[in-house]
């Protein structure tokens, strides 16, 4: 029988922000362990969240062995690994607090039109993984968030924006410039005709969720996948490469997943320039459908490891934005809410706030806008890359840009 | 009252004990079967001007954590004479619903055996390519105390399945769907067969029929359960009265006594009712009401938690809730529904020339363009349902929506999803109930 534990810690400062200002600081530490135990081909797991007497955990996983749930792939083994980079900088949550709220006094005195609100957050986390095989992996990281909806106070919506900044430190200048990006161009207001243009995502890639669902490894390997017996075919466009990747300075991502498993270089290719090479999945589900393990089991600390999106990352283009584009006005969308894909692979979505975008700069504020296209054409003849930059010097945030439809289905709220 | 509060400032402790099933197969094979159990305690000092929160698995630590968090606040003489300590509650009492059928004292086999006895009727579906049963129950009971005196118990619980599965047939035709059973207690989950085939039934025909949608705007007739996210998401979210804290322009818009809707609109909220939304006593200690939204098309109330009802001058709601011990209470919904009207389903296709009758969705979401993703839909012609279209996404305005529906039937029934639940910033998901009757709204972008 084999041991494991799986443990996140995590040691957090939230400041919730209503109106520019801190509304409430909330400190937290928590610990949540869950051990698994494997036996004959089959997992048992109990958890635990705080301190933790192990022989009732173990007799808990036990008990939930005899359920005989099948987990024949074999936990981690001899491999160790450890990641640091909670010590890449030094933040009393003294200092956190009196930064925070210099950084908020920066935005209601240069943007007093506009209200901030939401959290700021200083979470210092510990993922590790080790068992009786031999595993001993651990990797800690410590960042400040930010992120801060942005209303006009004469707007009639619940929120206009939202600013976000991630960073190992507290860079107020950096983030001040990240989260009112678009707040000096907002009372522009300028109109794009209805047509096909380039549409950039820098906050939410929902524009993923096809792959999310359809290259998942059971999804696939059961022929319920609109990608299901297309493997090695080229589907999409030949500068669009689709990887895992789990860099832990770069990306603020934990370098190892639920089932410990390392990828070479931290990185594993799932279509490459265009060619379905493989689904992403977890160490179980690639043994039962017969595909490579790609590092991507995830779950809760008490969860049988399962098949999961985290590390899912188009490839970057190694250009700017600005190159990427090459001079062409585009819709720089903050908030699509609420789109999806037909399960034939249509998109539609509504965008509730769009501002125009060219050469690095936003000009002004777009009416509600619709986009549209499918899964085929967005990766395929009308994608356009992900930038190598971000909207900060340290976010992990990059613009994904495609040629899409775009329609004004309202007026400016 | 187990714990010595400190003088001129405000203290609550709300404690969850928790015990939690979750049980999934893929096919025939048993994925994950997890009990997880647990008491944990949310501890929040307020001094007038800030709060003060911590969270703590460890019982024994809260009065130190309460000690811990008044050095922090700054002491207020004046706080007692502040509209928002008013607004907090100094009720006592023991609110127990579900003793006797705790879901922790049924045996996990009979929970297993619950799923098992669903399996035939995936098993061997031509169409069905992939199919995965889950279970999900949770038994809590909060408590909470607070320097007022306040001294509380309640209970909660949910238990139910559903039933995932994919589709897929020749010309790369695809359908993703579900069905679930949510009830309050185990022995409710009974007497779902025939509805369950005859979805089945259903999107087999579907999955071979169905047809690209025209993109256009249409009257789109919203099945009951639809009903029900439309309340939820176009409305439901903008009632929500924290986002008004300190917001002019919203308060004006949502000003209290505008008419927003046709006559015979009336949208309820309660947390009084059992169900997925059942909430007797919110995460601040305030008890459930039950409030009128919209009445007759006119806005009469909001949800609030004690700071927004100090903020707009109004009564607190009951909706101050926690997804769980590590999160402060927000204002969140309960069970939201709309009342029937007077007109028939059958009244309302017979009306309709050329329009989109929505069945079912995957999901929706409101900002100030709504969104219901539907997973299944159909032309309606000439008053009469005519054939299954694929629609991505049914939009509109909510500043407008309210005012384009001009037809509601009188077949109200209230949904109870098992898996996912209501999201907001951070907080998610939260179990909520919602419903209503079939209703037409016009005016609507189909794409």
């Amino acid at each position: 029988m084999t041991k494991e534990l799986y443990r996140v810690r995590s040691k957090k400062t939230v400041l919730s922000v209503v109106n520019s200002a801190v509304s409430a600081v909330q400190k937290s530490s928590t610990v949540k362990t869950g051990l698994r135990l494997y036996d004959n081909g089959c997992i048992g797991v109990a958890g635990a969240i705080g301190a933790y007497d192990e022989n009732r955990l173990i007799d808990h996983a036990k008990q939930m062995l005899t359920f005989k749930i099948p987990y024949d792939c074999g936990p981690a083994a001899e491999i160790k690994r450890s990641v640091d980079l909670a010590d890449s900088f030094t933040l009393d949550e003294e200092d956190f607090v009196k930064s925070s709220e210099e950084l908020l006094a920066m935005l209601e005195k240069r943007y007093p039109r506009f209200a901030f609100s939401h959290k700021i957050t200083y979470e210092e986390s510990e993922t590790s993984l080790q068992n009786s095989c031999g595993a001993d992996l651990v990797c800690r990281d410590k960042a400040v968030q930010a992120q801060l909806l942005i209303k006009h106070k004469n707007s009639k919506s619940l929120m206009d924006s939202v600013g976000v900044d991630v960073m190992r430190g507290f860079d107020t200048d950096s983030m001040f410039k990240a989260i009112s990006e678009t707040c000096a161009c907002y009372e522009e207001k300028i109109s794009v005709p209805d047509r096909k243009m380039p549409v950039v995502m820098l906050l939410d890639h929902s524009v993923l969720h096809k792959f999310y669902s359809d290259l998942n490894g059971r999804t696939m390997g059961t022929g319920a996948s609109m990608f299901s017996g297309k493997l090695g075919q080229k589907l999409f466009a030949d500068h669009f490469s689709l990887n895992i990747e789990r860099f832990p300075r770069e990306q603020y991502r934990c370098f190892f997943d639920a089932e410990g498993t390392v990828l070479p270089n931290d990185r594993l290719s799932l279509i490459e320039n265009g060619v379905l090479k493989t689904p992403f999945s977890s160490k179980k589900i690639a043994k039962e459908y017969g595909f490579a393990p790609t590092g991507s089991a995830g779950g809760e600390y008490d969860s049988v490891p399962d098949t999961s999106i985290e590390g899912l990352q188009v490839q970057s283009s190694g250009k700017t934005i600005s190159d990427l584009l090459g001079g062409r006005k585009a819709v720089y969308v903050v908030f699509a809410s609420g789109g999806d894909f037909t399960s034939q692979g249509e998109y539609a979505s509504p965008v509730q706030s769009a501002f125009l975008f060219e050469k690095g700069n936003l000009l002004g504020r777009l009416p509600q806008l619709s986009i549209s296209s499918s899964i085929y054409d967005m990766f395929g003849a009308d994608f356009i890359g992900l930038s190598s930059d971000g909207n900060s010097p340290h976010t992990p945030l990059r613009y994904l840009a495609m040629d899409m439809d775009v329609a004004t289905i309202g007026d400016w709220l | 009252m187990p714990y010595v509060f400190p003088e001129r400032l405000y203290t609550d402790v709300r404690i969850e004990h928790l015990f939690s099933t979750k049980i999934a197969y893929t096919f025939q094979t048993l994925d994950e079967c997890k009990v997880r159990q647990y008491a944990a305690a949310f501890i929040r000092v307020y001094d007038g001007a800030r709060w003060y929160y911590a969270s703590t698995s460890d019982l024994g630590a809260v009065q130190a954590e309460i000690d811990a968090l008044a050095k922090l606040a700054a002491k207020n003489d004046g706080l007692k004479d502040t509209r928002i300590f008013q607004n907090f509650s100094a009720n006592k009492g023991k609110t127990i619903a579900f003793a006797g059928c705790e879901v922790s004292n049924v045996p996990l086999e009979d929970k297993i055996s619950l799923l098992q006895s669903v399996m035939p009727f995936l098993e061997g579906n031509a169409h069905i390519k992939l199919w995965q049963l889950f279970y999900i129950d949770e038994y809590k009971v909060k408590e909470f105390y607070n320097s007022k005196g306040a001294e509380l118990s309640w209970d909660y619980q949910r238990a139910g399945f559903s039933a995932h599965f994919r589709m897929a047939a020749e010309e790369d035709r695809q359908l993703r769907e579900s069905y679930q059973l949510g009830k309050t207690r185990f022995d409710e989950l009974k007497g779902f067969e025939e509805e369950l085939k005859a979805l089945l039934e259903e999107c087999n025909r579907y999955l071979l029929e169905s047809e690209a949608v025209e993109p256009g705007v249409y009257p789109v007739i919203l099945a009951p359960m639809v009903t029900g996210v439309f309340a939820h998401e176009c409305f439901g979210h903008k009632s929500e009265s924290d986002f008004m804290i300190g917001d002019e322009e919203t308060k004006k818009e949502w000003a209290l006594g505008k008419k927003v809707g046709a006559e015979d609109l009336t949208i309820v909220e309660t947390g009084q009712e059992l169900g997925m939304g059942y909430v007797p006593f919110d995460d601040e200690g305030n008890a459930a009401t039950k409030t009128y939204l919209i009445r007759n098309g006119t806005l009469t109330g909001r949800l609030h938690n004690a700071a927004s009802a100090a903020d707009l001058d109004e009564a607190v709601t009951g909706n101050a809730r926690a997804v769980s011990f590590e999160f402060e209470p927000i204002v969140r919904m309960t069970s939201t529904y709309i009342e029937n009207g007077a007109k028939t389903f059958d009244q309302l296709i017979a009306e309709t020339d050329n329009g989109i009758y929505v069945k079912d969705i995957n999901h929706g979401s409101g900002m100030s363009t709504f969104t219901l993703a539907p997973s299944r839909a159909y032309t309606v012609k000439n008053g009469r349902i005519d054939k299954p279209v694929r629609v991505s996404v049914v939009s509109g305005n909510v500043f407008e929506a309210l005012s384009h529906v001009d037809g509601i039937a009188n077949d109200k029934k209230m949904m109870s999803f098992v898996t996912g639940g209501c999201g907001k910033m951070d907080q998610y998901p939260l179990p909520v109930g919602l419903g209503g009757p079939h209703m037409r709204i016009q005016n609507m972008q189909v794409q």
